[in-house]
């Protein structure tokens, strides 16, 4: 897992997305769902094209997934394993 | 009628196979009796002989059962949205309506439930203060639902097994459900939408049903791919979500949508990647009125054309005393509804008022044929210009349709003070490589549109604010304009 993705998508999270939570407040170990960082289901749809717009992926329909999201952590091992497919 | 209907989907050896669903429990039709039988054996047991009960309602199974067993069973059920803690705080503090005498919660969502045990899941909690002379509380089935008070004071509504079912199997008729189909319902049961255009009639229609909540477009997709179904039933924000996260296309064979209009354009995009789309048009009070239908064109279907059900028909009265001309196109809507509400109920269960034959649906409309009418939005959202109604959707349609910079349009009354009085406002995103001004857009809106439906000021914004439903936070909009006039 690239550290550098982590905090990428903290950055995106806490500048780009409508969810008061700053930077630091961020934790990459819990799930981003409403169990966790909260994020709702617009936030969701939101991040999804912000991780596709800042690392230049395109995600298809069967790769998204709720378990993709279980952690900042996760979700940045799936971003570091499609960048290097690209 | 909906007791025989569901015997007969429990008997019949084809639909019994058939499942409800909620993505970790699952059951059959011909399991449905058994479950009926232990849920008799438990209410009877904790609740007695109480008429009225309030069930904290999501879309899980079990909720989705105990509501069924509530309306073959002859009571009444105040469904109260499970929503979030505060509510559920509420709910298990204070907020007892005199007229039910429990509350009613399933509890145990994990995985390891028997669904066909409801003894194991069921929970309840007796209402100290009930009232013994409620003089609606041997009426047959019931379900009492609560208004969104987006217009007014919430109100709880009263409907009857009867009519819902009837409205219900409009519903299977105008959609065409058959029970073939795997119908999958992520919009809330507990609101009318999802109860009485998805819910009961995928099951009267014995079509294999799965429920979905805390949906966002990864829980979405995710039981998409598992359950695989036919029919969904989504809301504007959901489909907007669509369009803007999923790449690839999937074959429903038809959606349904109800609430905020959709633009052409999105309506387009989506069919083109998801099949037909029909728009529902329909309240709380009376269930499903009006509706696009299926066999319909595209051409048709995205412009809002619809058709009231076989039960409603509509009035178009005048909107303004003052309006002549072209604004009498453009009329306040009231339906006559056979099978919609039986009545207002106050927090006792009584019924407040006589239902007026007529209601008053608080929309305009505009007649487009002998069988269609389009919804033009609330009266609250239109200004006279002129002596001439003008709806605040129309302006927004017209603009995000004819001008292409134009991506979102709000439109808003502002009070200004001075001689002129209210202004109307526009508010737009603007597509990102496609920059201009306010004063060019309302240049651009004197070519597509009529001089009385150009707004006096345009403003750009980079987003406009919108609610956590993906709604335009239009209250905050005429906050920031009322405090911009003074």
């Amino acid at each position: 897992m690239s550290q550098t993705i982590v905090n990428q998508l903290k950055k995106i999270i806490s500048e780009k997305l409508d969810v008061n939570l700053s930077y630091h407040e961020i934790d990459e170990k819990v799930s981003l769902f409403e169990d966790g960082l909260g994020l709702d289901s617009i936030a969701i749809v939101n991040l999804i094209v912000a991780i596709e717009n800042e690392f230049s992926l395109s995600i298809p329909d069967d790769e998204l997934s709720a378990d993709l999201f279980k952690s900042i952590n996760v979700l940045a091992d799936f971003i570091g394993q499609k960048s290097a497919q690209a | 009628m909906f007791k025989k209907r569901l015997e007969e989907m429990t008997t019949d050896s084809h639909t019994g196979d058939h499942t409800l669903s909620d993505g970790r429990h699952q059951c059959h039709y011909r399991d449905l009796p058994g479950i009926f039988i232990k849920m008799d054996t438990w209410f009877e047991k904790e609740t007695g002989n109480a008429q009225n009960l309030m069930l904290r309602c999501g879309n899980s199974l079990a909720e989705g059962l105990v509501l069924l067993w509530a309306l073959l069973r002859e009571k009444g059920l105040f469904l109260l949205p499970r929503l979030d803690k505060k509510i559920r705080n509420d709910f298990e503090r204070d907020n007892f309506h005199p007229f039910c005498g429990y509350k009613i919660w399933t509890q145990n969502h994990d995985k390891d439930l028997d669904i066909l045990e409801p003894q194991s899941y069921l929970d309840c909690l007796k209402n100290p203060h009930v009232l013994e002379d409620s003089q609606i509380s041997s009426q047959g089935s019931r379900i009492y639902l609560r208004t969104s008070g987006s217009t007014a004071e919430p109100k709880l509504v009263l409907h009857s097994c009867k009519h819902l079912y009837r409205n219900a199997a409009d519903c299977v008729h105008r959609f065409g459900i058959t029970n073939s189909q795997r119908i999958l319902i992520p919009v809330p049961i507990y609101h009318m939408y999802g109860l009485g255009a998805a819910f009961l009639p995928a099951v009267i229609a014995g079509a294999s049903v799965s429920l979905l909540e805390n949906t966002n477009i990864l829980t979405y997709l995710d039981r998409e791919k598992k359950y695989e179904p036919q029919v969904a039933f989504l809301t504007p924000t959901l489909i907007a979500m669509f369009l803007q996260a999923r790449k690839g296309s999937y074959p429903y064979e038809l959606t349904v949508t109800a609430g905020d209009r959709i633009s052409e354009n999105h309506f387009q995009a989506y069919e083109e990647k998801f099949g037909t789309l029909v728009n529902l048009y329909g309240s709380t009070e009376l269930g499903a009125i009006a509706t696009s239908l299926p066999g319909e064109s595209l051409e048709i279907r995205k412009q809002g054309h619809i058709v009231p059900m076989p039960g409603a028909r509509v009035q178009y009265r005048q909107a303004t005393e003052h309006g002549t001309g072209e604004d009498q196109d453009i009329a306040e809507l009231y339906f006559y509804h056979g099978f919609g509400f039986e009545a207002y109920v106050d927090k006792k269960g009584r019924p407040m008022s006589e239902r007026p034959d007529w209601f008053r649906t608080m929309d305009l409309g505009r007649q487009i044929d002998e069988s269609h009418l389009r919804i033009c939005g609330r009266t609250g959202n239109a200004m006279n210009r002129n002596g001439i109604l003008v709806a605040f959707l129309e302006v927004e349609s017209l603009m995000e349709q004819r001008i292409e910079a134009v991506k979102h349009a709000v439109v808003l009354a502002r009070d200004d003070s001075g001689q002129r009085g209210k202004k109307m406002i526009a508010v737009c995103e603007i597509h990102n490589a496609a920059p201009q001004s306010g004063k060019e857009l309302r240049a651009a809106c004197f070519g597509v549109m009529q001089r009385h439906l150009v707004p006096d000021e345009i403003l750009v914004l980079d987003e406009i604010p919108r609610l956590a439903n993906g709604k335009f936070d239009r209250k905050k909009l005429a906050e920031t304009l009322h405090s911009q006039s003074k």
